[in-house]
């Protein structure tokens, strides 16, 4: 109990409690090591592992452009957590992938000489349907996930998965890394932000993951994944997706964020520490017709509306489920037409 | 800030000149306060008035309160036994035992269910009031411990009108806003109570009023133990931010006077509040109305606080709700987003005018608040001696 006035001190001095997740994102995807630098376009990106003669790429986004320079060459490139199919030019010259027995979302590539580099999938520039899945707030049940992954390998739709967070219990090194880990037999690659679960190890998420907010276009939809992990977003961070939004109005636009703005149940209220702060942004998002939100954090599912934006909160992912409500673990697949926007959410359930 | 910390002292100061000038309850003495250590016990400080005084050896109330701030966290009451009010120190322990037990009960049933939303709202209405009764009764033994029965005020009766004109400073790193012009009336009519406050902001288009009305159901209408239904509405307009609230809200709320709880607590007072609001919310983006979207509010508030004088109070207590200006604490850990807000408050009544006090408060949740506010009453009715 002695510990409590620390812990009021603390509590009153955390006005901008996500200051440091902005900190850090600043510096993401950039590094230099052994005489070879790296830097990942919008430090979409997490390096995992640089050297004279090798890197190895953690991909936030399913286009993953950046700016090597080697020391020494023939130099290894592999970059995880890309689509399938993605393949790499260097200098805009295709560069045959190595083959091997990897996951199907680690690429590998032998480079010889310093340049531009992109991973982007073969359809990259195609206007037509597809599909992506949003599963959040796995935490304690990463033993369990693999029959998800399991049903959504079976979905040949699925371009890849979004997430609002949670994925793990307590955001530790080892924790991340198994997550990362379970994720080789998913076939599909998955991009997410922070929920408040990763909070006590940003630099863990940092070094593993990369950013915790997110901002990507793929096949004309707008993904923003914005760090809410403290029931805030940052104002810093505030000043990036205000751009973001005004530069994708009239695109379709998927807005995934951890807490939610508004709980769908008010008297429970897991949501914004301030309904002002939600309020504002939700009007923000309006502005920016963004065509939907997606939240975690509260494991079960709903659908309502924000602001006329059409709102999910799906926790489905395993954590303590929320009771009496009879959802039970799930994911969602939603459907995006880059000429008329969402067509679909689905609701799959596992059990 | 540091005005507004100055500012409570002040009251502070000004409540204690104002206690002597009316007439402080002399000590619920400790070695007479009913509650000797030979056994005896007293219920009320009235009677302690005529009970033989018991010596408490000096040391023992010397060392009460460093027992009460080194083992009161962990055995609430402590203090108050070392300082020989014992009856005070069980009966703290047992409302740390309740405390305890609510926050249990409400832990527990938010646990296995999840937080569903069908049984949030009482078990966070269990659980939220235990944590307050919790930290409540270790506030109450350090309280004792140091006053060692002696009060600094006494509740007074209400005055019929209360005018408020002060500046709020509001450090929101989300807003532009900052500085507030803050003005407020409460008026009491029989066993009603009717008040409107505002807020405007002096450096951006936001504002603020709320109004409520509350009705005695117990305690008369003075300042004591008391226990009222509260009706009460908010309206906000953040201008520059796009939108305007509304909320609507009912409750039930009431202040117990420790004095009528332990002998060694005179002076000191508990507070609570459960209620249940709707708010609405309007978009300027979307053209709609304060009806757009609406979300239901839990309310609970908690607190303890002391009386300075007859007329002043200092009041520490936790508010749950999130829909304000105050917004709710974030703790940089897996608990963010389920906090209100802390606030310190405290008002007092300059002694050489009686008619004109000061109020003060700082407030910490999403954002940071200080205020300070020149009071103004009505001629305190006279009581009889």
């Amino acid at each position: 109990m002695n510990r409590a006035f620390p812990l009021l001190l603390l509590i009153a001095a955390c006005l901008r409690p996500s200051e440091d997740h902005v900190a850090l994102d600043a510096v993401v995807g950039a590094d230099s090591i052994e005489g070879s630098t790296l830097t990942i376009d919008g430090g979409l990106g997490a390096i995992h592992r640089l050297s004279a003669n090798e890197a190895v790429v953690w991909a936030a986004a399913p286009i993953v452009a950046l700016d090597l320079d080697p020391a020494s060459t023939p130099f290894t490139l592999e970059v995880r957590n890309v689509i399938a199919d993605s393949t790499l030019t260097l200098d805009g010259v295709p560069v045959a992938r190595e083959a091997g027995d990897s996951p199907p979302t680690w690429g590998r590539w032998v480079l010889d000489g310093p340049g531009r580099v992109r991973v982007a999938p073969a359809d990259e520039g195609e206007r037509t349907p597809y599909r992506v899945a949003v599963l959040s707030d796995i935490q304690s049940a990463i033993g369990e996930v693999q029959d998800i992954y399991g049903r959504m390998n079976a979905d040949d739709s699925i371009r890849f998965v979004i997430s609002t967070g949670d994925l793990t219990d307590n955001g530790t090194f080892e924790e991340l890394l198994r997550f990362q880990e379970e994720m080789e037999s998913l076939s599909v690659p998955l991009y997410s932000t922070v929920g408040n679960h990763e909070v006590p190890g940003p630099e863990n998420w940092h070094d593993l993951f990369g950013p915790f907010s997110t901002y990507f276009e793929f096949r004309g939809v707008a993904y923003t994944l914005v760090d809410s992990s403290n029931a805030t977003i940052d104002p810093a961070e505030m000043d990036q997706l205000g751009p973001w939004l005004e530069a994708h109005i009239g695109a379709p636009h998927l807005f995934l964020t951890h807490v939610p703005l508004f709980d769908a149940s008010g008297l429970r209220s897991g949501a914004f520490r301030s309904r002002n702060e939600a309020a504002a942004l939700v009007n923000r998002l309006a502005e920016a017709e963004v065509d939907a939100l997606f939240f975690g954090h509260v494991h079960s599912y709903y659908a309502y509306s924000l602001g006329g934006i059409d709102s999910y909160i799906s926790g489905g992912g395993g954590a303590i489920e929320e009771e009496l409500d009879g959802i039970g673990r799930h994911y969602l697949t939603v459907d995006v037409d880059p000429a008329e926007g969402i067509q679909s959410v689905g609701l799959v359930r596992i059990e | 800030m540091r005005a507004a910390l100055a500012s409570l002292v002040l009251l502070g100061a000004l409540g204690g000149s104002s206690a002597h000038a009316q007439g402080v309850a002399e000590p619920a003495h400790a070695e007479g306060d009913g509650e000797r250590d030979d056994g005896a016990s007293g219920e009320s400080v009235e009677s302690a008035d005529s009970a033989p005084p018991t010596r408490c050896p000096r040391w023992r109330r010397r060392l009460a309160p460093v027992v009460s701030l080194l083992a009161g966290p962990v055995v609430h009451g402590a203090g108050s036994f070392t300082g020989c009010h014992r009856l005070t120190g069980r009966r703290l322990g047992i409302a740390q035992g309740v405390g305890f037990g609510m926050l249990l009960v409400g832990g527990a049933g938010l646990a296995l269910t999840g937080a569903s939303r069908k049984t949030v709202a009482p078990f966070a209405m269990i659980g939220i009031p235990g944590v307050g009764a919790f930290f409540i009764s270790w506030l109450a033994d350090v309280y004792a411990a140091i006053t060692d029965g002696r009060s600094m005020g006494r509740p007074g009766p209400n005055t019929p009108y209360e005018l408020r004109l002060g500046y709020r400073y509001v450090h929101d790193p989300h807003f532009d806003h900052g500085s507030f012009a803050q003005a407020g009336i409460t008026g009491w009519i029989g066993q009603h109570r009717l008040w409107v406050d505002t807020d405007v902001a002096l450096d951006a288009n936001t504002q603020r009023v709320r109004a409520g009305a509350a009705r005695r159901l117990l305690g008369g209408a003075g300042r004591g133990s008391h226990l009222e239904l509260v009706v009460a509405g908010t309206y906000q307009r953040f201008a520059e931010d796009g939108f305007r609230s509304f909320s609507g809200e009912l409750a039930i709320g009431g202040r117990v006077d420790l004095a009528d709880v332990a002998p060694a607590l005179v002076g000191s007072f508990a507070i609570g509040e459960l209620g249940l609001g709707l708010q609405g919310i309007g978009y300027e983006a979307t053209g709609g109305g304060v009806g757009q979207d609406s979300h239901a509010l839990l309310l609970v508030r908690v607190g303890w606080g002391v009386y300075l004088g007859r007329y002043g109070e200092l009041v520490v207590a936790y508010d749950h709700r999130r829909d304000g200006l105050e917004g709710g604490l974030s703790v940089d850990s897996v608990g963010s987003g389920n906090l209100g807000f802390l606030q310190l408050t405290g008002r007092g009544w300059f002694g050489a005018a009686p008619r004109w006090g000061l109020a003060a408060e700082l407030t910490a949740g999403s954002a940071w608040i200080a205020g300070l506010s020149l009071l103004h009453r009505a001629a305190p009715p006279e009581e009889p001696r």
